[in-house]
Parts: structure tokens; sequence; C-alpha cells
């Protein structure tokens, strides 16, 4: 089988993650203040090279869009991050289970999978983050909310799929437990799948909380977030166009990086179980 | 006479499908299957496929559900809705090497968790245990860290006996382990369990639906069809001599490896397709195919009542209601087969 | 001895750097059931792919030759291949339950050939298709016909196979593996009927098996791969009655056969992996498994020389200054 070259555009992609996750963690520390201080003189400058804090220009309030989007990649990607996990361990869990017990059980839960499925999840977002005030822990868990169906089916069907090994048999009749079944056999066998689809959803995630943030209940100042920028531009999109482009730059940027990063990923988990050079003779 | 090792009464085994509207479908895989495997020996179960075999083996571990009957363990009755309650001992081998072995685990894990769960040896010694088991099936201890991707089907197989062997069982169940090998590794595989089994005393139940495989290793042999047995006997006498007429239109069945016999032998071919387990009928499961009963003008006996296991010599049981007084060439002097022994000169 | 219908010459496939087959040369006569007999790993699937063009991704022929009635087939083109596959070569694969399309019905199926390349029109396809599934013994074929394959049994579903393969009339038949998935005394029934269709078509056959016993019943002639290397090839009673591989010998007496009891076989080797002399680049390929083996054998690879009983063998020591 042709194995997947490790072609320019994967060493792109993780190359700008690496940059991303770079800029998450000490994004904060190394932002000078005087960037994120108000000046209204400089309000709505066009990016110039005069001095770096003005590279990509600064948004209505005079502050420097680059250290703006800098600090805002933690609260982004905890954000992001934060509702892959919740929703990976939530659905893959359930979904685990639900594969693995009886029809009945399967049944019932996947009903209730296909409840949470059809809820509308603007509508629950806003319900819930007006009730609830936003925050960055509201929206995480109103994201994770309408994402951890779709973990759960694919950990079912994975889980289902698994079940039919014999080494499943060889566990029960060697006397593991079902839960040491689940976790020693289904698990680390359905991981990969998961993986690919959260890295893909990693991009879906980021766009989701800018949505949010556009209509004004998702990341509120003086929180930054890159959609939360790209809410601030929308006023001035015509005057100083800068302040929405770059950030949907960036986050365009991200979703590329990680749609290309899960696609090497899905290739990688394909590869992984055949025997090397295993081709029908 | 010692209590047999293993025993198996009365097995029946019921699949239910549920169809759309309420009803549902009954499939008898195994329609009362009784047998004993006295201590230290092998005994070969063969059959094709829809025999039940496999479902009776897997009943016996606790996989899959009886209807009805029982398996006892050195006499007592054990409990067998559980898979995994006597693990440490009766345990399987499984026959697919592809899936047989976790492919995230590596070897020494697959060994090791057995060993900690049944308490065999200190957390501490699992790895030295483990390099035992590996050298008894004949792999070194580099074989430990290795995941099965990098194994070969016959090493997988190993493994997977190295496994089961982990927590000392008494009785070894193995559902077609060479089946999905190559032939030339088949061969050691097979001298691999034969040898495991004069060193450490096991009772194996081997299950394959080759002839020849089984005559190799077996001291007694079944042969089911269809959810029953039809002919159970010491290998040697099921081997040289069948009675049923499905035994022989098996082993007659069986090419053998050298142009000038396989042209030139007589062939029993059976006319026909194995009829859907669906459907079945009052009398003889074999009724339809049997070339005895075409040759007898299909008998009512066979078509309306289902022949019983009886014996017919000290070591040789037969489910016919006909039972030839000579195999040896001349005209076959059929007799009805009832209660008594042999009528055979 | 007629000319041959199929002729390969030194045929080699690579895939991912290595040759999976090693210079392959066989030929088959009107009327021949030629064996290509091989374990898992030897290429001969690969072999019978590439007869038709049938490869899948990856392995690629990067020598040798394969002529069919004369024409070459590795230069035709998809055009010619197609005509020849399907009519002039018949197909028939190991899994009757994935060979078949489990959404059409058999007749189709089975006329599909003469439909398509001699533009039959469906009525008289359906007659010509329940009248071949009749004769490959499948009762009631009015019927069954009509029925869809999952509708039939895996014997049956192979017969369907066999019909459809051999609608069209071809001249030489391929048959990948064709009683490996079905019950023995199904096999038996499907090895009648292969026999009985080779002698009234006088048709030629490549019959792939790893089934020596297969083999010997339907084969005139055999080659014997391991690792993409013919190690034997001849006569079946030549490489049946004296085999002169190590090869050969080893899968005869692996065979397991209904003469030996629980006392054994006299299998050589002990339990565990054979030794491992040095299996280098050169050398022959069949030296970390061989009871003969000696330093000559990893030195250079022997080449097929000519036997006394008439075959072909690849081995020093069997040879006539060898050492067995």
């Amino acid at each position: 089988m042709p194995t997947r070259r490790f072609s320019m555009t994967t060493y792109l992609a993780f190359g700008f993650m690496l940059l991303v996750f770079v800029m998450a963690v000490i994004g904060p520390l190394i932002v000078p203040e005087s960037w994120l201080a108000q000046d209204l003189r400089l309000r709505n400058s066009p990016p110039s090279s005069a001095s770096m804090s003005l590279w990509l220009g600064t948004d209505s309030l005079g502050r420097s869009l680059l250290g703006r989007i800098i600090i805002g990649t933690r609260t982004t990607m905890v954000i992001a991050i934060g509702v892959l996990v919740v929703s990976t361990a939530f659905g893959g869990a359930l979904g685990v289970f639900s594969g693995g017990a009886s029809r009945r059980v399967d049944d019932l839960v996947m009903r209730v999978v296909d409840i949470a499925t059809s809820f509308p999840a603007l509508l629950l977002a806003i319900v819930f983050l007006y009730v609830f005030g936003s925050s960055q822990y509201g929206v995480i868990i109103v994201l994770a909310l309408t994402r951890w169906p779709v973990f759960a089916r694919l950990a079912r069907a994975e889980t289902l799929r698994v079940r039919e090994y014999e080494f499943v048999k060889a566990y029960r009749v060697l006397g593991y437990s079902r839960l040491r079944v689940a976790l020693e056999g289904f698990i680390p066998n359905v991981a990969q799948p998961i993986v690919v689809l959260a890295i893909l959803t990693l991009g879906q995630t980021i766009l989701a909380e800018s949505a949010l943030s556009f209509l004004g209940i998702g990341v509120q100042a003086p929180e930054v977030s890159w959609g939360l920028l790209v809410a601030e531009g929308r006023s001035y999109f015509r005057s100083a166009w800068w302040i929405i482009v770059f950030p949907g730059l960036m986050i365009l940027a991200t979703v590329l990086s990680a749609t290309y990063l899960s696609d090497y990923a899905h290739h990688r988990a394909k590869n992984s179980n055949l025997t090397p050079g295993e081709i029908h003779v | 006479m010692a209590v047999p090792r293993l025993e198996v009464n009365n097995v029946v085994i019921d699949y239910t499908t549920r169809l759309p509207g309420g009803r549902s479908r009954n499939l008898r895989a195994v329609d009362g299957v009784s047998f004993s495997i006295p201590k230290g020996t092998t005994f070969g179960l063969v059959g094709e496929s829809g025999s039940g075999k496999s479902s009776l083996a897997r009943a016996i571990v606790g996989l899959v559900a009886m209807s009805e009957g029982s398996v006892a363990l050195d006499g007592k009755a054990i409990d067998a809705s559980k898979p995994g309650k006597y693990a440490s001992r009766i345990q399987m081998i499984f026959q697919d090497p592809l899936s047989s072995l976790n492919p995230k685990s590596t070897v020494f894990k697959a060994i090791r968790i057995p060993l900690l769960l049944h308490g065999i040896c200190a957390p501490d010694e699992t790895r030295s245990r483990s390099t035992e088991l590996l050298t008894a099936v004949g792999l070194d201890e580099s074989f430990l860290d290795r995941v099965p991707r990098e194994l070969s089907g016959g090493q997988r197989q190993r493994v997977g006996i190295a496994r089961a062997l982990a927590v000392e069982p008494e009785i070894l169940i193995c559902d077609e382990p060479v089946s999905a090998l190559d032939v030339s590794i088949q061969a050691e595989v097979l001298q691999l369990l034969q040898a495991l089994q004069t060193e450490r005393g096991l009772t194996y139940l081997f299950i394959a639906h080759d002839l020849a495989v089984v005559a190799g290793v077996s001291d007694q042999i079944g042969v089911m069809y269809l959810g029953s047995l039809a002919e159970v006997g010491s290998a040697g006498r099921i081997v040289r001599q069948p009675r049923h007429p499905y035994s022989r239109a098996l082993l007659s069945a069986q090419p053998v490896p050298d142009p000038l016999v396989e042209r030139s032998r007589d062939r029993i071919v059976l006319h026909g397709d194995p009829p859907s387990p669906y459907e079945k009928q009052l009398g003889c499961p074999f009724q339809s195919r049997c070339p005895l009963s075409k040759q007898l003008d299909s008998p009512r006996i066979c078509i309306e009542e289902r022949p019983r296991l009886i014996d017919v010599h000290q070591s040789q049981a037969l489910a016919c209601h006909f039972v030839d007084g000579d195999l040896a060439g001349t005209d076959a002097v059929l007799e009805p087969n009832r209660d008594h022994q042999t009528k055979e000169k | 001895m007629s000319d041959p219908i199929l002729a390969i010459e030194n045929l080699v496939i690579e895939a991912g750097g290595t040759r999976v087959v090693d210079e392959l040369s066989l030929s088959i006569s009107p009327g021949e059931v030629h064996g290509l007999v091989g374990e898992s790993g030897s290429g001969k699937s690969l072999t019978a792919a590439s007869i038709v063009g049938l490869l899948p991704l990856g392995p690629k022929v990067t020598g040798g030759e394969i002529s069919f009635s004369g024409r070459s087939l590795l230069a035709a083109d998809d055009d010619e291949l197609r005509l020849v596959r399907g009519s002039k070569i018949g197909f028939v694969f190991q899994d009757p339950s994935s060979s078949l399309n489990p959404t059409k019905r058999i007749w189709p199926q089975v006329a599909e050939s003469p439909m398509i390349h001699k533009g039959i029109p469906a009525k008289q396809g359906r007659a010509l298709a329940t009248d071949l599934l009749g004769k490959v013994g499948v009762p009631s074929p009015e019927m069954r016909s009509g029925s869809y394959p999952h509708q039939l049994s895996g014997g049956m579903r192979q017969r369907a196979a066999i019909a459809a393969a051999l609608s069209s009339e071809p001249r030489l038949l391929i048959a990948d593996e064709p009683t490996t998935a079905l019950d023995v005394t199904v096999q038996a029934q499907i090895l009648d009927l292969l026999d009985d269709k080779v002698r009234t078509h006088h048709l030629a056959v490549l019959l792939i098996t790893h089934d020596l016993g297969v083999a010997a019943r339907l084969c005139d002639s055999l080659t014997i791969l391991y690792r993409g290397r013919v190690l034997e090839s001849g006569p079946a009673e030549a490489v049946f009655g004296n085999p002169q591989s190590p090869y050969t010998r080893m899968l005869l007496s692996a065979v397991p056969t209904l003469d030996d009891t629980a006392s054994g076989s006299e299998t050589s080797g002990d339990r565990g992996l054979s030794r491992v002399p040095q299996v280098g680049p050169t050398g022959c390929r069949f030296s970390a498994r061989c009871e003969f083996w000696r330093d000559a054998c990893s030195a250079d690879e022997p080449t097929l020389t000519i036997r006394a009983s008439g075959q072909l063998a690849r081995c020093f020591a069997t040879d006539q200054e060898g050492w067995v």
C-alpha cells in the first residue's frame, strides 16, 4: 500500500498548530502592556511598519490588533480544547458503553442521543447563556452539549465493530470483567477514529465560538477571543477592515491546519493495524 | 472407570431471532449432544458449517447460552452461564489469528494481565513467567514487547496458546486453531499442542472441519451434522471403519495429495446442499442427502424417526437406523440398528 | 502437444521495492489443468490478477511477458483487455459471497458476458443462464436463476460463479482458490464439476490453490511457488511422486492425511521456530526453513534445473552433484 508521504502541507499544518499552541501558553506573558493599553489617538489605525505593535493595525480603542490576537489565542484554545475534552470523554464513554451493552440498553441510549441531536443548538446556546450568564465555562458547556452526540455515535459504531473480534471473547473467557474488556479492549481500539474526529472538530468548535461571540453571548470583555475580535470588528468592516480580517484569517488558518492534521491522523490510523507490507498475494 | 475430565450432557442450544412484526424464529443449532472426555485425552469434534460444533464449544465456556443440558467438570456440574467463571480450569484457543489478539496490546500485556488477574504469580514475577510461557510455545523473550501487527499468523496463534496457558487450565477448547494457517505452519502448531498436552496433562476438545487434522491429534472423534452427533468413537475406528453414511462421505471427500491415488479411488459424493437449519424435519437430519437412504429408496423410518446414538461397538456409537454388517467391499448386509451391540463378524 | 493458450515468461511483479513475483514462467495448453501452488505470500494470486490486468493498487508488473493465444496481454490496452476478460478468459474467485453482486439476480450475472460481448438480448440471456445453471448442477434452475445471491448457499453460489465464468465459452479458466471457502463435502462436488467441465470443453485451467489435495485431484502439471520464486514445476506425477524441492517435500509431509493417528506424523522440526541461518539478499529463499540447508545455499541462489523424473527444480541439495 503506498504510504502517505509526510507532505509539505502536513509540515505547515503541524508548524502552525505548534505556533498557536505556543501563543496560547506564553502569549499573555510576552505581549507588552503598552500594546493593550487603550489609546484613542491610535484608534482604527491601519497596519503599518512603524512599530511592531502596529503591524496588524489597531482596533477601535487603539489597542494593538497583533497583541490582542496573541492574547486571544489562549481563551480561544482553552474553549476549543475544553469542548473537545468534555465531549469526547462524555460522548466516547457513553458510546463505548452503549456499543458494549445489550441490544435493549443500546437502543435506549441511542434514543437519548437522537433526542440530543435534534435539539436546535443555537437556541439552546442562547437560552443557556442568557440564563446562566456568558463565561468561558458557560461557552464550553454549551458547545460540548452540542458536540457530544457525534462522538457517542462514532464510539458506539467502532465498539460494535471491535466487539466481533475474537480477542474480546478471549478476554471474557479469561475472566476479564465487562469493565476491563471495555477499558483494555474497546477504548484503545476506538481511540484512533475518535482522535481523528476530535481534531476535525477543533476547527468546527473555534468557528462555533466565534459565532457565539459574534452574537454577543460568547466571550465577554475584558476577556479576548478571536471570535470576539471578529465580533468587534464587524461595525468597522468598511473603514477598518483589518480589525475583522486578521482575526478571521487566524481562525481560517487554524481550522485548515486542524483539517490537514486530522487527515494525516486518519491515514496513519488506517495503516497502523495492518501487518507491514500486507498485500493480498 | 475414572471420572471424565469434561462431560457434556444433552446440550441443546437455540438461537432466537426476532422478526419484524413480533414473531420470532428459532434456530436449533445443537440438538441434544452428549459426550465425555477422559483426563489427558483429546476429543476431536468435526463437522461442516452449520453442524453446531462451534456453538457447542462456546456454550461450554459460557459465551453462548444453553437452552437445555449441562456440562460437568470432574463429575461436578458447572454453571456455564457466565463466561470466565471457570477461567482457571477451562480456556479457549480461537481460530482467527488476525482478531484473536488485541491489536493494541503487546504480547507481554496480553499474558501479564491474566497472570495478575488470577494471582498466578506476583507482579514482579510476571516478566519471567511470561518468558517461560513464550518459551513453552516456541517463541523467545524478544516477542514480549511486540505488537500483533509484527507477528505472523503462526506466531499469533502461539501467543494465543501462551495466553490461555497462563492461567494454568486443565482443559483447552481449541476452536479450529489451525484452519486459518498455512499448511506448513499448521503442522508446527499441531505438534506444539500435542507436546504441551503430554507435558502438562491437558485435556483437549479439538474442533475442526478437517477430518484429517482431527484424526492426527485425537483419541476420540465425534462427527456432527446439523446439530447432532452422527457418530462417536475412538479415532482409529472412526477413521478406519466409519459406519455413518455422513462420516463416510466426509472421509471420502478429503482429497489425497497423491494424484495416482486421488484420481482412481472411489468417491462418495453427496448430492444437494444441507437443508436450512431453520426447517427442522422430524426424521433423520441427514436423510435428504444420505446415499444410503437413497439406495434403500428413502425408507419411512428415515423420514419419520430421528435416530438415536447407539453403541455398535465398545468404542463406537452410531446414530443411524441401519448398520452395515460388513464393510470389506462385499455387498453390505443391512440390518436394522436396534438397541443391541455389534452385529459385525 | 498443442500450442499453449497461455504463456507466462519471466514475469516480475514488484511492490514497495521488493519483487513479490520473481521471474515466473509457465505455460498451459488447451485441456490442461495447471496448478499454481503456494502458501500465503507466495505471489500466486497476484500472478493470476496480473494476467487479466486486475492488479490492486501498489504491485506493478515490471518485467516479463504474458501471452494469450500468442498475443501479448501486458501490451494490450484497456479495450482489448476488456474483450479478453470475460469472453476469452473466465475467472472464478475464492469467495462466492463477494464475487457475486448481491443487488442483482443470478441470471444477469451468469449471462453477463455473452450479453455484453455478443449482444444477446435479455430474454435469450435468461434462457442461457438457466440452461447453464442446470449444467453446473443447480437444482430447479428456472427458479434459481431469478434468485438473489443471498438466497443461495455457498456451494450454489460457487456453481453460479463457475457458470458465469464459462458462459461465453472461454478458452482459459482462471480459478483462484475456488473451493477454499466451501465445506469439504461441497468442495468434492465442485471439484467433480470442474473436472467434468475441463473434459467436455477442453478447457485450459490455471488453478491457484494452497491445497495439495485439490491439486492432486485436478492438476496435470504444477508450479510450486515460494515467496515469489518458482521452486519446482512440472508434471503432477513427477512433482508428487518424486519431489525435488525440499519445500515441496515439506508441504507434502505437512498435509495431514488420514493415515496419521494421534501418535504423530513425521514432520521435521521441533516445536519452536526453526533455526534461522543467515538469510541474505543472495541465496535460496527457502534457506531459513530448509532441512537440507548448507552454506552454499546462502551464498548463491540455485537455478532451475531439469530433473530425472521430468520436472524443473531449484535446489542445490537435490541436484545431481548435491548432497541429497
